[in-house]
């Protein structure tokens, strides 16, 4: 039943990666939607889009845990049996190979005792007690398979924790500013039902640079990022690709940067009233400037009102790059209202907005934006990743043997032996046979009497 | 080492590793059983030239050959040649496979030639370590499942195969429980140097962009090739699958790999175009 959910897996998961998935891809998803207009319509139908997401897969993995488990545990006995001491049983395997041979020394000189030390040579345990003996080398490795398939549950557990539990969105941070971590502030956000807010956790970003080079390679645009939680503890790096930000489950990485403009609200004489940062992202620079960028006034003689503000372009060089000016322009919508036309005012400057207001540009600024992953199963997973190759390793290239072997009742100088090693190994009576032969020298005669692979 | 003489040195590989393929298939087809010791060695030299290639490349550029159809199919057709130099070094019957390796590995190595060879940059996402550690793994994985389907093709056709040879090449031959134990040791080693290059991979890309799994294509598709072979391998631990059953399920379990790391970024918009066609 194993073997063929792992093939069910497979099979479904073939069907699944034909199209993109909505919920890591939403724009590759849309754009093979329009790419593909006859086959989108089926492709939703059969819920491709979600095919990872879907009931269907997710029954398909319990199914298979409980496998995995099932064999885990039957491996476990399986294993703990093999490795019980000095039991003079057969290596309880299925299928396991057996080897019959036969030993005739030339003298009837204790063939068992020579038997022993080229055992021992061997690398195995040897135990005699009369006229047998019991040898066995690399039992331990039978807890390879159980450690390997335990890994794998516990890998299958662990990830369906962190999927309900883990949380993951982008956070813009003004340089020179703090900015709280918290769902308020956080766009893009894609939270599992069992995440839970740490609490008091805010970022803040410094030292913006927008070609920082590391190992000869123009890593992009990147800030000093500084995380602090509600015990004053704190972490600060520059945060660029694969050069990620860590506090405790949280996995910070750049987004994106932009301009952070400041503007505040004044009456005529002057007192500030309310004061706003807009947010352009760099992404909305051309040739003719950045933006544009919005926000509304909340409270007051002018509420509801929206303020659009464009950077335009000071100069453009050769290759299309603009370099922005140190101004905004700046249009205010009334709610109900028309437009006004754009003004353009420097750092410092203001202008009248109606109703007694005025807006200040009091500051330029500038902004980078973080993609923020809580996840605490990811180490857990690592470790388990880990394990489970360890255990595979050991499974599959470490083969346990165990050797019974006893005097003849007729004839002392003849010794049988029985060798029972891993499943379907077609040449386990021929290696046994041939390390006898080389360290029991010719001075016996080593014969395969019979083997079972 | 300036591209010029990278250029020309690897088209002396490309050449050594005719010679091998021209000489061993004429060899094959008429018996000479005593230039097969010089069909490996001129093996052996093409690979030495081509590895020369790769790391005045690697040098020169600062990093491996993972980038772009030039260095990926190279480097897999240099992986192919020295998974058959270790096997018939360590059984002197394995020879034969040169029959079949060199050919497709003078395929390969020519076919790269002919794309274009400027290095591509390392992107942000690219520079890391655990892109070495991930492609390495790739490489040997498919080196060994390579190597375990032509020794399953091997036993499945010996006996045509043997009436081609000259007899004392087919007496070299390793036995049927020989192949049947090599192949399954060769799966057995792919199928974990599988799952180490899909774990780095996984932690590179939380690395790299926060989240270790998104069923990107490429990722999906390495998941499928390794449930297929641990299938393969369950088959044979637990089912007792042995001999021609099992070389028939080793020698198909292939393409899938084949399709994981070479298809999926030509079939699909992946992550991995950067890999295969030097497109991020």
């Amino acid at each position: 039943m194993a073997v063929g959910c792992v093939l069910a897996v497979a099979a479904y998961s073939v069907f699944g990666s034909i199209v993109p998935q909505e919920s890591v891809a939403p724009a590759r998803a849309s754009q093979w939607t329009a790419a593909h207009p006859t086959l989108a319509p089926i492709a939703h139908f059969l819920g491709l889009f979600s095919a990872f997401d879907s009931p269907a897969f997710i029954a398909l993995v319990v199914l298979l845990s409980l496998s995995l488990t099932a064999c885990a545990w039957s491996r476990t006995r399986v294993a703990l049996l093999a490795m019980a001491p000095h039991r003079d049983v057969k290596l309880p395997l299925v299928n396991a190979s057996s080897a019959d041979l036969s030993a005739m020394a030339e003298s009837n000189d204790d063939p068992l005792g020579r038997l022993h030390d080229a055992l021992g040579e061997s690398g195995f345990r040897v135990n005699r007690d009369s006229g047998r003996l019991l040898a066995e080398k690399h039992l331990w490795s039978t807890l390879g398979s159980p450690v390997f398939h335990w890994s794998l549950v516990a890998l299958v557990i662990a990830v369906a924790i962190g999927q309900l539990t883990r949380s993951e969105g982008v956070l813009a941070i003004p340089i020179g500013a703090s900015t709280t971590y918290s769902a308020a502030n956080m766009t893009h956000f894609d939270g599992g039902p069992l995440h839970r807010w740490p609490q008091g956790v805010a970022f803040s970003a410094s030292d913006l640079q927008l070609n920082t080079v590391r190992g000869g390679v123009d890593r992009g645009a990147s800030a000093v990022v500084t995380a602090r939680d509600a015990a004053g503890r704190s972490v600060t790096q520059r945060v660029y690709p694969n050069a990620p930000l860590r506090m405790g489950s949280l996995l910070v990485h750049p987004y994106s940067w932009g301009y952070a403009p400041v503007f505040s609200i004044e009456s005529t004489a002057g007192q500030i009233l309310a004061s706003t940062r807009g947010i352009i992202d760099q992404k909305q620079a051309g040739s003719q400037g950045a933006g544009p960028g919005s926000f509304d006034i909340n409270g007051g003689p002018l509420d509801k009102a929206a303020v659009s503000f464009f950077i335009p372009a000071e100069s453009v060089d050769a290759q299309g790059r603009a370099t922005l000016a140190q101004a905004v322009e700046v249009s205010v919508r009334p709610s109900g209202d028309a437009s006004s036309a754009p003004v353009r005012i420097a750092v410092g400057e203001r202008i009248p907005i109606g109703q007694g207001l005025w807006i200040r540009f009091a500051e330029k600024g500038q902004f980078v934006s973080v993609s923020i992953a809580d996840d605490a199963s990811v180490a857990f997973i690592y470790a388990f990743f880990v394990l489970a190759t360890i255990g595979l390793s050991i499974a599959v290239l470490v083969a346990p043997k165990r050797i019974w072997a006893s005097v003849s009742a007729d004839d002392p100088s003849v010794v049988f032996v029985r060798v029972r090693g891993r499943r379907n190994d077609p040449l386990l009576a021929e290696k046994v046979t041939d390390d006898l032969r080389r360290r029991l020298g010719e001075s016996f005669t080593v014969e395969q009497k019979g083997s079972e692979a | 080492m300036s591209v010029t003489i990278e250029v020309v040195v690897m088209w002396a590989a490309v050449t050594l590793y005719a010679v091998s393929a021209i000489v061993n298939t004429v060899a094959t087809v008429f018996r000479w059983h005593r230039v097969q010791s010089f069909v490996v060695s001129v093996g052996a030299l093409g690979a030495a030239t081509q590895l020369v290639a790769l790391i005045g490349r690697w040098v020169r550029l600062g990093h491996g050959p993972y980038l772009g159809f030039y260095e990926v199919v190279s480097s897999y057709a240099l992986i192919a040649v020295i998974f058959w130099l270790i096997l018939a070094w360590r059984f002197r019957g394995l020879r034969v496979l040169g029959v079949v390796v060199m050919p497709l590995a003078f395929l390969a190595l020519a076919g790269s030639m002919l794309a274009p060879k400027a290095g591509f940059e390392i992107t942000p996402t690219l520079a890391s370590w655990w892109l070495a550690v991930h492609v390495t793994f790739a490489k040997l994985s498919y080196g060994a499942f390579v190597g375990a389907f032509f020794v399953s093709m091997l036993f499945l056709l010996r006996a045509p195969i043997e009436r081609r040879l000259a007899p004392d090449i087919a007496e070299k031959i390793p036995s049927q429980n020989v192949l049947d134990d090599l192949s399954f040791r060769l799966v057995a080693i792919g199928f974990v140097f599988l799952g180490v290059m899909i774990a780095a991979g996984a932690i590179w890309a939380n690395e790299a962009w926060g989240r270790y799994w998104g069923w990107d294509p490429i990722e999906t598709w390495s998941l499928i090739a390794w449930l297929v072979y641990a299938a393969v391998l369950h088959a044979r631990l637990m089912m007792g699958v042995r001999d021609r059953k099992f070389a028939w399920l080793a020698a198909a379990a292939l393409p899938v790999v084949l399709f994981a790391l070479v298809g999926v970024p030509v079939v699909y918009h992946s992550i991995h175009g950067a890999y295969l066609l030097g497109t991020d």
